[in-house]
Order: C-alpha cells, then structure tokens, then sequence
C-alpha cells in the first residue's frame, strides 16, 4: 500500500509535534496513551514521506500542448511515450487504456482516406508518423500530422472497434509528464533534433535522435518515471571492414534485447548492419562500442524491427525499404563473433524474407501471436494483421 | 406600444409557417471560437424542438470535405441556429460540403439543403530556391551534408523523390541522400538539409564497397531540385533548381584553428574578422564561434558568413573595449565532410583522440 503525500492531513501533524515536543521539551510526565499517540502519528508520518509514489501516480494531470507528433510507444498500464521533436520533449501520457481486449487481428483499408476526412485535409497532406500496439489494452495507436508545413497540427488517434473506427486521442485533460531532452529549439537557432525512436524496457525509455547540423547520432537512456536524468552516448560501431571503427551512424531504428539476463539494444544503422549494444554501457558521454551481428545487404533502409518467440526460438520482425519484411533468427546472437573482416553479403545472423509483404512503413507487435502493419500500396495506406512468422 | 413588441414573434410565426429557407454561413474564428463555426439559421422551431439529442443534431447537419466520413467536431444548437464547430480550421482550398437535412429526424419528404464552401486560400509567393550551401564550385569528395534554403516553408516528405545528384551524364547517382522518416528541416521549414550516406563514404565499409562513392574526385555532378516541390501552400517551384558542382580531392584532416588568421577588429565597433584554414560548415560557423573577454564573460553580437564559408566576420552589441579577447572554436564546428578540431569524420581506430587548441586570442586596440 502506497501512501500519497497529500493524503496525510496536517492535524496528524501537529498533533504529532504537539505531543512529542511536549513530552520532551516541556518534561511533562510520562503519559503512555499520549508517547503511544506520538509514537504512531511519527511512524505515519515517516512512512507517508518516506514511501515514493511510483508509475501513474508521478504524472499530473492537464493539457497536452504538442508541437509536432513523432516516434511512439507504450510503457505499462497504458502510458504512451511520445517524442516531440519541435519541442525537443518527450511526453508520458497516461492514456487509461488498460482494458484488455482480445488479440483481433485489425484491418483497416484506406486508412490514409479515413484520417483525411476526419481531419479536414486532401491525402496528401497528412502524415502518419508512427504505429504502436498498447499492451495493455491490445488497441493501435497512431501519431499523426495533419498537414506537411512547419504549421501541421500533431494529432493521436486510437483505432475503436473492430471496424476500424479512428477515435482522436483527446489531451485536454489527461494525467501526464514531460521531460526535455536538452539543446531545445532556441528562437533564432534552426538547430533541430530529430527524433529517430523511442521504446520503452523495464523501468526506462530509449530515445534514439539525429541533429540537422552538426552529424551528432545519439541514443539516449532516460529513467521512468521522469526524474529529470538523461544519459546520452555516441555509439561506435564495427563495421563489416578489417577492425576500423568509425563514430556516430544515425540510428534507424532499434528494440530492446535480453541476451542471457543482459539488457541490450538491438540497432539497424544506416550502413544496414545489425548492432547489438550493451544497455549497462550507455552512460553519458561515453562512446559505446556495439558489436555488428549481421550485414543485411545494402540499398536497403531498414524502417521498424520488434522482437519475438516463435516455439521457444528468438526472432526479430524487421520492415525495409527494399526487401519486404525480414525474418532473423536470434538464436545464439551472442555467440556471433562480431563482424570486423570484409564479409560478402548476408553475414552473421541467419534470415528470411517475406517478400509478399511490400510497402510495410511500421510495424509492432498484437500481443505475442501477431503483428499490426502500416503498409503503403499504390491505393494508399492501409492497416494489416499478420501472424508472426 | 405593445405593436412593435408583437411584430417580432407575429414575423416569426410568418416565417416559419411560410418556409423560408435556412441560411448557410461560415462564422471566421474568434477568441470563443478558435476553428470558427459552420452555422445554419433559420430552422424553424417546430424543427429545433424534435431534436433530442446531438446523436440527431449529427445526422442532420453533416459537414465534411469527403463523402466517407464527416469532420471532426461538435454540433450545437443556438436559438434558430443549428452549428457545427470543426476539430481543427478548414483547410484552405479544399471544398467543404454542408449537408442539411431535416428529413434525417423523421423521414418527412423535406429536401436536404447542400452547401458548398471553399475556404480562401492566400496569396503566396511562388517558391524558390536562395541558396545551396557549401556554395564553392569544387567541393571535397567526401562531403558529407548540404543545406538548402528555401524562400518560403515548405513541405516535410517529398526530399526522397525531389532532390538528386546528377553526374556529368546527366544520369541520376543512385540513392544518393539519406532517406529520413524524420526528414532534417529546421523549425520554420525554410532550411532542409541533407546528409550523404556516410556508409558510402567512410572507408572501408560495405555500401562504399558495393554501392560505390556517390562523389569522385575530377569529375562534375548537379544538385537538383525538382520544379515539383512544394511549399506548405501546395505552390511548386515551376523551375528546377540545378546547381553544379565540380569535386575535388577529400579532406580528411582535423580543423585547425591555429591556422587561422585572426584580423582584430578596431574600437568601437569594428569588425572581427577570423580567416578559416578551409571551407567549414555555414550552420556551424554561425553559432559554433564564441568571443569571451579575458575573464570569460561572453560578447554578444551577431556572425556573418560571406558565400565560400572561408571567412566569419562578428560584429559585437555593445562596443569592444581596448584589451585581449578570446575566439573559442565550439566541439561542434565541423567542416562540410564532418572533420571536427578533435578528429576525422572517419578516424581510423587507432587514432589517439586529440585535444584541440581551446581558444585564439587577438588583442583590440584603437586610436
């Protein structure tokens, strides 16, 4: 049982201090029913004061001003983690989503038709920006633009029934926090960060982001609930070439890794290795060295990975630009020695392509059974359920 | 003198009895209604009293911009007015379709009143391109970032198709840029930058192996940007914008603001003039150059990059006194190929970090 600070009135209090210092102070003689009153009134105290408020009850409730809607993803009990890049934040809103539905499989068709009817604009002028899967409630979040210029209104909507009905994400008055992410958007300065990923693992949130001046790649550790600590790291990676390192690739995307009890990243670059870096490592400032498990061709971008089992075995689901969805094995990744000689192509960590599946933009996980595509065909954007393969 | 009071309700009954047709309007936003309200008036109160609920109100007045779905909003009722407050402001240009139909309430033969409303859209400037920067005809081989100033915002997600490097054949260099989800523009969308696949450059690594540089040093290539793109008004280019380029050589050595030449400025309000080693990055030199007092205290004032980004002049707020100063070189500061004061875009790994000079001092004098 959590005790709220507030909860604790203040004739506790006093009462308390009345009867202690009065017993001490003043020498009055010894009452037991008095030291007993003083003695629990101070335990109550202590322990309402001592005792930290964890999860939901850190976020307080108001209005949600967003500036632009990037990258999401979702924490426990329904609490959406949302990157702000214009603002330089990122925001945990608790969205009281934490009904559990039944994995449905959800398809959505014309979807880019939908949201431009609700929102009032031609197709071409919004943009989905992200898709995410509440675990909690098994329901599909969408981070949405509506328009293309610096004006474009942020705007979240949750997918509502199984027809597919899109609801707007209403943040008038929603219990949330914030924390910035440091060197915000300065007037006069066009100084911007781009936020490439977040996700979320065990009690903190990845942020992965990309500065528009100086080649600064960073991956950022920050602790949830917010406590206003940002841990930031340049990571060096090897690439598949005799032992030369280099610094700073742009993170494209990546997803939590346990490899033997170890938390770790698991990271497409923009070179199209895949990277496997040590959590415990990403401390601020430091420079990280991740470790290539797999070359994964080039002419390749790859767009959104998640993880999964399939009969007790390791995979990653992975969306590219231009080889479909890919299916790796993670089985055994750490005994993959990491990749620093010139290699031909398709090298370290064992793949399969699901090239039937083209023009996936984002992927996440429906439960551990599924997957919920946002896939772009010459009709236009569409939602789809897919089993893991 | 009770005439007059009675004209009003004795027109109404009138009115109403008679059938006028409701009024469409647009009420423009306002401090009470920030997305402005679509309002129809003159329903006749016989019709207001049937309503019961906004569920009805929703099938009666229905206003959206595509026949699938109506707007987000909400719907109300007002004396003789039944209105519709849109989500967000009416996207300007685009045909809203207002559809009034009393016969939703109770199946009466009553025809549905249909409006159509576009919402003025601005006159704006056709967009163009100021400027592409490095702007030096020859740049290094292993450039590694451009930066496009546009005129006016313009639209996030079309870099991918609408940018290009051409070669001297005029033939497209495959997949030249970075493609972003999150393209680079700064906040005001007038400055997009783009980045040049760093696999494709740092040595030794797969993608420059397979896919190939995308600059060779001796020959010419063009950026080009597609008369297609558009600024945040839908307004295109028109033109493509070409520009040409020549390459030469990489550089792959660590700035060195020891080889700078620092022109002291005069008192009191002379320029500080500071002569790079070789062309840097316009961003960067913008606000990667500080001038502290000898104490430390910064001077505010304002840097000025001429076309070639060889030189940075500051010019100070408040007049410079007669003393020493200090320029201090950001860890930011970069070349246009990613060369920092510490290290090398692509350091080889035993490559001993190095520290870098932290400041140049110049001396101000005066007459």
């Amino acid at each position: 049982m959590l005790w709220d600070k507030s909860l604790v009135p203040i004739w506790a209090l006093r009462a308390f201090l009345n009867d202690f210092l009065a017993a001490e102070v003043n020498m009055i003689s010894w009452n037991p029913r008095r030291v007993l009153r003083s003695w629990v009134l101070g335990l109550a105290l202590l322990s309402a004061w001592s005792i930290a408020p964890v999860g939901a009850e850190d976020l307080k409730t108001g209005k949600v001003e967003l500036q632009s809607a990037g990258p999401i993803t979702f924490g426990p009990d329904g609490v959406l983690f949302l990157g702000d890049p214009k603002a330089a934040k990122i925001y945990a809103i608790d969205t009281a989503d934490k009904q559990s539905t039944a994995v449905t499989p959800v398809t959505v068709g014309e979807l880019d038709t939908k949201l431009a009817a609700l929102l009032g604009v031609k197709t071409t002028d919004l943009v989905i920006n992200d898709l995410a899967v509440n675990p909690a409630s098994n329901r599909v979040y969408l981070s949405v633009s509506r328009g293309k210029g610096p004006a474009a209104i942020p705007v979240v909507f949750v997918l509502d029934g199984k027809e597919g009905g899109l609801k707007e994400l209403a943040l008038e008055s929603v219990p949330y926090a914030s924390i910035e992410l440091g060197n915000p958007v300065a007037p006069g300065n066009k100084r911007q960060e781009a936020i490439t990923g977040i996700k979320f693992v065990k009690n903190k949130i990845f942020v992965a982001g990309l500065s528009n001046e100086e080649f600064a790649s960073t991956l950022r550790s920050i602790p949830y609930p917010f406590t206003g600590k940002v841990a930031s790291s340049g990571i060096q990676i090897y690439h598949g070439a005799h032992g030369k390192f280099e610094t700073a690739s742009p993170v494209r995307t990546f997803t939590p890794l346990d490899v033997n009890g170890k938390e770790e990243i698991l990271a497409a670059y923009t070179c199209t290795p895949l990277v496997r870096i040590p959590v415990s490592e990403l401390q601020d400032g430091a420079k990280v060295k991740g470790t290539t498990v797999a070359e994964l061709g080039n002419r390749n971008r790859p767009l959104d990975i998640v993880t999964y089992t399939k009969e007790t075995k390791p995979f990653a689901l992975m969306a590219n630009s231009a080889r479909g969805v890919m299916k790796v094995s993670l089985e055994d990744i750490e005994k993959i020695d990491a990749i620093v000689e010139r290699i031909q192509d398709k090298a370290g960590l064992k793949y399969d392509t699901l090239s039937d599946l083209k023009g996936v933009e984002h992927l996440d996980k429906l439960g551990e059974t599924h997957a919920v595509l946002l896939v772009r065909s010459p009709k236009g954007l569409a939602i789809q359920t897919i089993l893991l393969p | 003198m009770m005439f007059p009071a009675l004209i009003a309700p004795l027109a109404m009954i009138v009115v109403t009895a008679c059938g006028v047709d409701p009024v469409f309007r647009y009420q423009p936003p306002n401090k009470l209604l920030p997305t402005g309200r679509f309002e129809v008036s003159g329903v006749a109160t016989n019709a207001i009293v049937r309503i019961r609920d906004k569920a009805e109100l929703k099938k009666i007045l229905i206003v959206g911009v595509d026949p699938s779905l109506p707007l987000l909003g909400t719907h109300g009722v007002t004396g003789d007015t039944l209105w519709f407050a849109p989500r967000f402001p009416p996207a300007p240009g685009i045909e809203h379709k207002i559809r009034f139909d009393l016969a939703a309430l109770d199946g009466s033969g009553a025809k549905p009143h249909i409006w159509r409303w576009i919402p003025v859209q601005e006159k704006t400037p056709i967009p163009g391109v100021e400027a592409v920067y490095p702007t030096s005809e020859t740049i290094p081989e292993n450039t590694l970032r451009f930066y496009i100033h546009f005129s006016r915002p313009m639209k996030r997600g079309q870099a991918p198709g609408r940018v290009r490097v051409l070669n001297d054949q005029g033939k497209e260099v495959e997949l030249a840029f970075l493609e972003l989800d999150e393209e680079l523009w700064d906040a005001g969308q007038t400055r997009l930058t783009l980045l040049i696949d760093p696999g494709r450059i740092k040595r030794g690594v797969k993608p420059l192996e397979d896919v190939g540089p995308v600059f060779e040093a001796g020959k010419t290539y063009t950026i080009e940007v597609d008369g297609a793109f558009e600024d945040d008004a839908g307004k295109s280019l028109g033109e493509p914008f070409r520009k040409s380029l020549k390459v030469g050589p990489a550089v792959r050595e660590r700035i060195e603001p020891r080889a700078w030449k620092v022109v002291a400025p005069q008192i009191p309000y002379g320029v500080l003039e500071v002569q790079l080693d070789r062309p840097l990055d316009h961003a960067l030199l913008m606000r990667q150059l500080k001038v502290k007092t000898l104490s430390g205290a910064p001077v505010e004032g304002v840097w000025q990059v001429p076309p070639g980004e060889t030189v940075a002049r500051f010019r100070p707020f408040k007049s410079w006194q007669k003393g020493t100063y200090h320029l201090v070189p950001g860890a930011d500061l970069e070349d246009s190929a990613g060369n920092r004061t510490n290290r090398v875009f692509d350091a080889p790994g035993d490559e001993k970090p190095v520290v870098p000079v932290d400041h140049l001092e110049f001396m101000v004098t005066g007459k």
